[in-house]
């Protein structure tokens, strides 16, 4: 009996690598939402603006506004690496929704849309963040998008939410510690 | 400046370390009068509590004057004499405005680590490991301090400092314990532990109209000082535990249970031998001896209050219990930012003197013994006030 079950883990196993090798050749989604203590045009009113939006995101190392009204990004990927891409804004609905994509000379391709919906009073207001990200080109985008990508943006949501609802970000970067071992200090980057 | 830091498993020490500055606005510098040792220090020092690294500065009980403050705190002064409840809590938030400062959302910069854990992550706390935020501790001769303009609690001068020290902690901490067993006139409430916060239950208990506190340990002094309260007292080596309190409820069990002890207790027997091989095996995270007695013991639908701190899965809980017999179970980190002001009123009317449970004074360089002594329970040691300064 236990050789069949490990049969057809085995099998099982191959199946799911197989369905996922197809849905590679396809786009890949994620998904983050939290509830946030404004109103749904403040949140707008910060994400819609490059400037203040990259001054509260952990992972953007910079962005600059072309004459087309397009937004240069760079950003680090968890092994450090910097990416660029050019976003193009597709849809706009003041207080409600933005939704972009990446032109198709950038690096780490992909399509997203941001909505704010008010909850009841004490919810705030919901915001979700869907990201599609084109799986096909291969290396830049894997580490960029790795399986980290969707935990990097719910962080990102997270310090949006601390600086909207505290003015500023919780930290522990530059504070003292004792003497680290080094696998501390490497986990525990900042800190001085 | 020197602060006491983890060094590894059973290993604090003394080091010199930077002063701390201000990193954010709403911070304040708070320069260290009195700190203490607490229980929950101990998971730490035993390594019970996961993300705890070589250098991480302790301490999560204290208070002092402040020396610094951020541009956006206007309710502080240089020259203000504070203490400061131990999780770190913004004001602002979902949870913060509900009044459970021990969720805050938007104080633990690490809240992605405890979600793995957890599930969702709670506020992070003062020198209490980097999935509760990584924050820098207490036992220290300063300390950084964030949210100043929520958390620290103004003094009057005419109380010392080992009075209101404790409104960081571990008086809210039984206060809350008692609070949320819900007591009616008439009731009996059972105390599991009779270290500090245990204690502080047993006040808290009578404050809040108990009739009668059973009070559970195996220490001599701590049953003697649990008796000064005014606590029935059974050593747990000597009776057998549950016997005794059907006995003395005619059968039903306590109205209450409040379990102080939390992840490493100490279970006679086979039973207490269980949980030791399964925590070394790693096969489960903490004992949670007190837990099972605790709901066997309670009478039906009575309420499980636990203040004992527990971090990760425990095993053959009597969950079936809790259902059949409509036992509430209330816990959480305490809220302290909801008890200081009430409790310091508490103290200025004369009803309670936390300094009761003060057993040692050490002074920086003698913590590293203090916490052996405090671990092994050793010399009547029940609670250690560290003097930064001394």
């Amino acid at each position: 009996a236990a050789l069949a079950l490990g049969a057809y883990a085995v099998r099982r196993y191959y199946a799911s690598r197989e369905e996922e090798a197809l849905a590679g050749d396809s786009m890949r989604r994620m998904t983050a939402s939290l509830a946030i203590q404004t109103a749904p045009r403040a949140l707008y009113d910060l994400v819609a603006n490059p400037e203040r939006l990259a001054s509260v995101l952990e992972s953007v190392e910079s962005v600059t506004r072309s004459d087309q009204g397009t937004s240069r990004w760079t950003v680090r990927s968890a092994t450090g690496a910097a990416i660029q891409f050019e976003v193009e804004i597709v849809d706009d609905a003041p207080g409600s929704l933005i939704a972009w994509r990446t032109t198709p000379e950038s690096q780490a391709g992909h399509h997203g849309v941001i909505t704010f919906e008010s909850g009841d009073k004490s919810h705030g207001t919901i915001v979700h963040v869907e990201i599609e990200q084109d799986m096909e080109e291969g290396g830049v985008l894997r580490r960029f998008f790795g399986a980290s990508a969707e935990s990097q943006l719910r962080k990102e949501l997270k310090r949006l939410k601390q600086f909207v609802e505290t003015g500023e970000l919780a930290t522990t970067r530059g504070q003292a510690t004792g003497g680290r071992s080094l696998i501390g200090s490497a986990l525990t980057r900042g800190e001085t | 400046m020197k602060a006491v830091c983890w060094q590894g498993i059973h290993e604090v020490g003394v080091e010199d370390v930077p002063d701390p500055h201000l990193i954010n606005p709403r911070d304040a510098i708070i320069k260290v009068t009195s700190s203490a040792i607490c229980g929950s220090d101990l998971h730490l020092y035993d390594g019970y509590i996961p993300l705890v690294y070589r250098g991480d500065i302790l301490g999560h009980e204290f208070m002092g004057e402040v020396v610094e403050i951020g541009s956006a705190v206007t309710n502080l002064a240089v020259g203000d004499r504070v203490v400061v409840p131990f999780p770190i809590a913004c004001g602002n938030c979902f949870f913060c405005a509900r009044e459970m400062f021990s969720l805050c959302e938007n104080s633990n910069p690490n809240a992605h680590l405890a979600e793995k854990l957890w599930g969702h992550s709670p506020a992070g706390l003062f020198g209490y490991s980097h999935l509760l935020g990584g924050y820098a501790g207490g036992q220290a001769q300063y300390v950084r301090v964030p949210f100043a303009d929520v958390g620290p609690v103004k003094v009057p001068p005419e109380l010392t400092d080992e009075q209101v020290l404790f409104l960081s902690d571990i008086f809210p901490t039984g206060y809350m314990a008692a609070e949320n067993c819900n007591i009616q006139p008439g009731d009996t409430v059972a105390v599991w532990g009779c270290g500090p916060v245990g204690q502080f239950a047993i006040k808290s208990a009578f404050l809040l109209g108990a009739e009668r506190v059973v009070a559970i340990d195996r220490f001599p002094e701590r049953l003697t000082m649990a008796e000064g309260s005014g606590a029935h007292t059974l050593h747990y080596e000597e009776v057998d535990i549950l016997d005794a309190l059907r006995e003395m409820t005619g059968g039903r069990g306590p109205d209450s249970c409040i379990d102080a002890v939390g992840m490493e207790a100490h279970m006679p027997g086979l039973h207490g031998m269980y949980d030791k091989v399964k925590t070394t095996l790693r096969m489960e995270t903490d004992r949670p001896g007190v837990l099972r007695q605790a709901v066997t013991a309670c009478r039906n639908g009575g309420t499980l209050s636990v203040p004992g701190v527990y971090g990760g899965v425990i095993d053959k809980v009597p969950f079936g219990a809790i259902v059949n017999r409509a036992i509430t179970v209330k816990t959480g980190q305490t809220h302290v930012h909801h008890y200081t002001r009430p409790l310091l009123e508490r103290i200025q009317r004369g009803e309670i003197d936390p300094s009761f449970v003060v057993t040692h004074r050490v002074a920086l360089d003698d913590v590293p013994e203090a916490y052996e002594t405090f671990r092994d329970k050793e010399d009547g040691c029940i609670k250690v006030v560290v003097r930064p300064w001394a």
